[in-house]
């Protein structure tokens, strides 16, 4: 079960993606208004929706291990948070692309933009914290802390930017545009959620092989030593 | 108005395929 | 002992402690006024600039210098063991925080206090609505910053790395209060037509209610051995 995972997801992601750009950058029609460039919706609405279902898990995780202690939970939180940071970066990198030719400029303050940008930057303080404590317990409880502090902040930076600035833009629905447009979109969330769940499976397992190698150190052994052992 | 078409398209196709793809690369050489 | 006598008494200590080291305080003052002058020199000689980012600079210039106090004020505590004795004594852990906390916000909103008037005159700015709301603002805005300030200063002076890691951890998550707390100066001091200070006031008040809560229920978790 768990080696069909190991391959079986990456494959059928890299499959999916592919499917998913051909549908998008071929079969898809040019559209009326915005020309070749709202093809770049095809990657970029899939990335932002996984940039905030990454962090949903780590803040889910993170209770369960402040509540449960649970290594595994521990694991999941920092695999999550990882994902997190590079769908962060893929949906600001193609929104800013995005955003050039359809609003002439390459950044704005868009609730939502600004929510994933302040996202993006708390989990990159979240993963130092992780690389700065060696204490396996008290990383674990430190950041799942952080975790529960950054997944409050995060929609109360969404409203006050909103506030802040009520200049937004039309909020287009997968229902609302013409199915020829809308049901390569529709493949491209699903192919992104399997890269999603691959990438957050892989780095799980990673982070798992860890913790077990650190639970059957000695504490205070150099991690020289650590490595060589077989 | 919109000005720019494919060069657009494909700066952002190719940034996330490469960014993704980087991330991938290394968790596999990570895993083993 | 009750929770509230608890928390007196740890302010008591913490105040008696800050008393001792008041060369620091001293030195982040000018710390934080020596900002606000080189704020002044980044926006250039034009007047009526640096009086419509009067706002801005002024709270700036406060969380830089925040920074520093919460990071020196935690060092204290771990340079001298003194969590550590706490511990022993088995004080509640909820009653540690609010009091590390109060006494940190307290000692920002001074430094806030010291501020608004030079930063209004170095910037030539206007208080519309008077002195009394701006500083009502500066108190609800430092709270925002000594809760999760606190939580974060504790994490931070345990490790390697805490001076970079401190900023790193706490400025993104205080992007709604500082955005509040700068609005709502601003329209306090260059007029409010439309009677918008109210809900940024409201917006801080939430902010600061829930971070007080949730630092405070998970302080012993940070603290724990």
């Amino acid at each position: 079960m768990k080696r069909a995972l190991n391959i079986g997801l990456p494959v059928v992601a890299l499959i999916l993606v592919v499917l998913g750009a051909y549908q998008g950058l071929v079969v898809a029609p040019t559209e009326r208004m915005m020309g070749e460039v709202y093809r770049i919706m095809y990657v970029h609405v899939p990335t932002a929706m996984m940039s905030l279902l990454a962090p949903t898990i780590v803040c889910v995780a993170s209770l369960v291990y402040l509540v449960k202690s649970s290594r595994q939970a521990d694991a999941l939180a920092e695999a999550g948070a990882e994902v997190t940071v590079l769908f962060a970066t893929l949906c600001l990198v193609t929104g800013s692309i995005f955003g050039r030719p359809t609003w002439g400029v390459w950044w704005t303050w868009d609730p939502r933009l600004t929510s994933v940008a302040i996202l993006w930057i708390a989990f990159i303080g979240y993963l130092a914290l992780r690389r700065f404590v060696d204490d396996p317990d008290k990383r674990a409880t430190w950041s799942a802390v952080t975790a529960i502090i950054i997944s409050v902040d995060v929609p109360i930076v969404y409203f006050s930017v909103k506030w802040w600035n009520s200049l937004h833009q039309m909020q287009s629905s997968p229902n609302t545009v013409d199915p020829s447009i809308a049901a390569p979109l529709r493949l491209n969330i699903t192919a992104w959620f399997v890269v999603f769940l691959a990438l957050l499976w892989t780095r799980y397992r990673i982070g798992r092989a860890e913790r077990d190698r650190e639970e059957s150190t000695p504490v205070g052994e150099p991690k020289a030593v650590l490595r060589m052992s077989p | 108005m919109i000005q720019g078409g494919w060069e657009f398209v494909w700066a952002a196709y190719g940034f996330a395929w490469l960014a993704a793809g980087g991330y991938a690369v290394s968790l596999w050489r990570r895993s083993k | 002992m009750s929770f509230v006598r608890e928390v007196v008494t740890l302010v008591a200590k913490d105040l008696r402690l800050e008393w001792r080291s008041r060369t620091r305080i001293n030195a982040t003052l000018f710390f934080a006024l020596l900002t606000l002058l080189l704020f002044s020199f980044a926006a250039g000689p034009a007047q009526a600039l640096q009086a419509a980012n009067a706002p801005g600079y002024l709270w700036l210039a406060l969380l830089l210098s925040s920074v520093l106090l919460l990071g020196e004020s935690l060092r204290i505590e771990l340079e001298n063991d003194s969590l550590e004795a706490l511990r022993a004594m088995a004080v509640d852990a909820r009653a540690l925080f609010v009091s590390k906390a109060l006494t940190n916000a307290l000692f920002c909103f001074l430094l806030g206090v010291v501020l608004v008037p030079v930063a209004v005159g170095l910037y030539g700015a206007e208080v519309k609505l008077g002195f009394p709301r701006l500083v009502g603002v500066v108190a609800l805005g430092t709270l925002a910053i000594a809760a999760p300030g606190t939580l974060y200063a504790t994490i931070a002076v345990q490790i390697r790395a805490r001076d970079v890691l401190l900023p790193l951890l706490l400025f993104p998550v205080l992007v709604p209060g500082l955005l509040a707390s700068v609005r709502a100066s601003s329209l306090i001091m260059q007029g409010d037509p439309m009677g918008q200070t109210g809900s940024w006031l409201l917006l801080l008040a939430v902010f600061d209610a829930l971070y007080w809560i949730l630092c405070t229920l998970m302080y012993g978790r940070v603290i724990e051995d």
